[in-house]
């Protein structure tokens, strides 16, 4: 089964993949919002995001950290770019990556800069368009500068959320 | 980042602890779960983290990383970790000593 979601939320993806685990799906790869599922047990996985370090959306140490994974006994499911879909049996017990406050702020902070890197990046690249949108008639160009303020939308608010979160880890310190 | 003169965490304290003889991942995750009867969990994400940190800053070091090599990467204390670990629980002994005077008032 292939399914589509596009969604900059780590946390609702987390939740949307183990939901579909628990009625008989799980997942086995992803590229660019496409989902692959293949049949199991349901409930037979528990799935975990996670976004690697790195930089802009370059990983760091991918091959040490897929074999620091492996030798804990975590399925490394998919990569894309910094983006990492994990999985452990679920008769295995509970499985979270992240279980104390400051590694939780640590994935938060790196986050929120990956994304305002990316929001820059996506600055950068709409500026040829404004002027042919603003000036000119022309239907396309309307509709490129909609898509690029979508977007734009979608950044603004996982950094802002990612904001909310770190502020509330902060807190709990 | 945690200079010496900070407390440590419970998880970089557990993970010096259990580097006091070579241990590989898996078993530090173990280790700590037994010690603490579960209390303290670590996951994987905050243990690599937490691991890559330690060496970045010398208090622990690669035990056994042969090249090509099936068996699993173990990870030992040095002496700049032992030395922050005993620092660590000066600090502690003296806060349980201080926190005894609790009960003088009573």
């Amino acid at each position: 089964m292939i399914k589509f979601k596009l969604t900059f939320d780590k946390d609702a993806e987390q939740d949307w993949v183990n939901s579909l685990c628990q009625e008989g799906w799980a997942m086995t790869g992803f590229i660019a919002g496409f989902f692959t599922f293949t049949p199991c047990q349901p409930g037979e996985y528990i799935y975990q995001t996670d976004l690697l370090p790195g930089t802009g959306l370059r990983a760091e140490n991918f091959a040490s950290y897929t074999e620091f994974m492996e030798e804990a006994g975590v399925e490394v499911v998919q990569r894309w770019f910094r983006w990492v879909f994990l999985r452990k049996r679920a008769e295995d017990g509970p499985f979270e990556v992240y279980t104390d406050v400051d590694s939780q702020l640590q994935m938060y902070r790196r986050m929120r800069q990956m994304f305002l890197w990316v929001l820059a990046l996506e600055c950068l690249c709409s500026m040829g368009i404004w002027p042919g949108a603003i000036m000119y008639d022309s239907v396309f160009n309307r509709c490129v500068a909609a898509i690029f303020v979508m977007i734009v939308i979608a950044l603004v608010r996982v950094i802002w959320r990612c904001t909310k979160i770190i502020q509330e880890l902060e807190r709990q310190k | 980042m945690e200079n010496k003169s900070q407390p440590l965490t419970e998880a970089l304290f557990y993970i010096l602890l259990a580097a006091r003889k070579p241990v590989h991942g898996y078993g530090i995750i173990q280790e700590v779960d037994e010690l603490t009867g579960g209390r303290v969990h670590l996951g994987p994400g905050t243990l690599y983290g937490a691991i890559n940190s330690l060496l970045d800053k010398g208090w622990i070091v690669l035990y056994s990383a042969q090249a090509g090599s099936r068996k699993k990467k173990e990870y030992v204390i040095t002496p700049a970790g032992r030395a922050v670990f005993a620092a660590e629980m000066d600090r502690l002994r003296e806060l349980v000593a201080n926190g005894g005077k609790m009960e003088d008032l009573a």
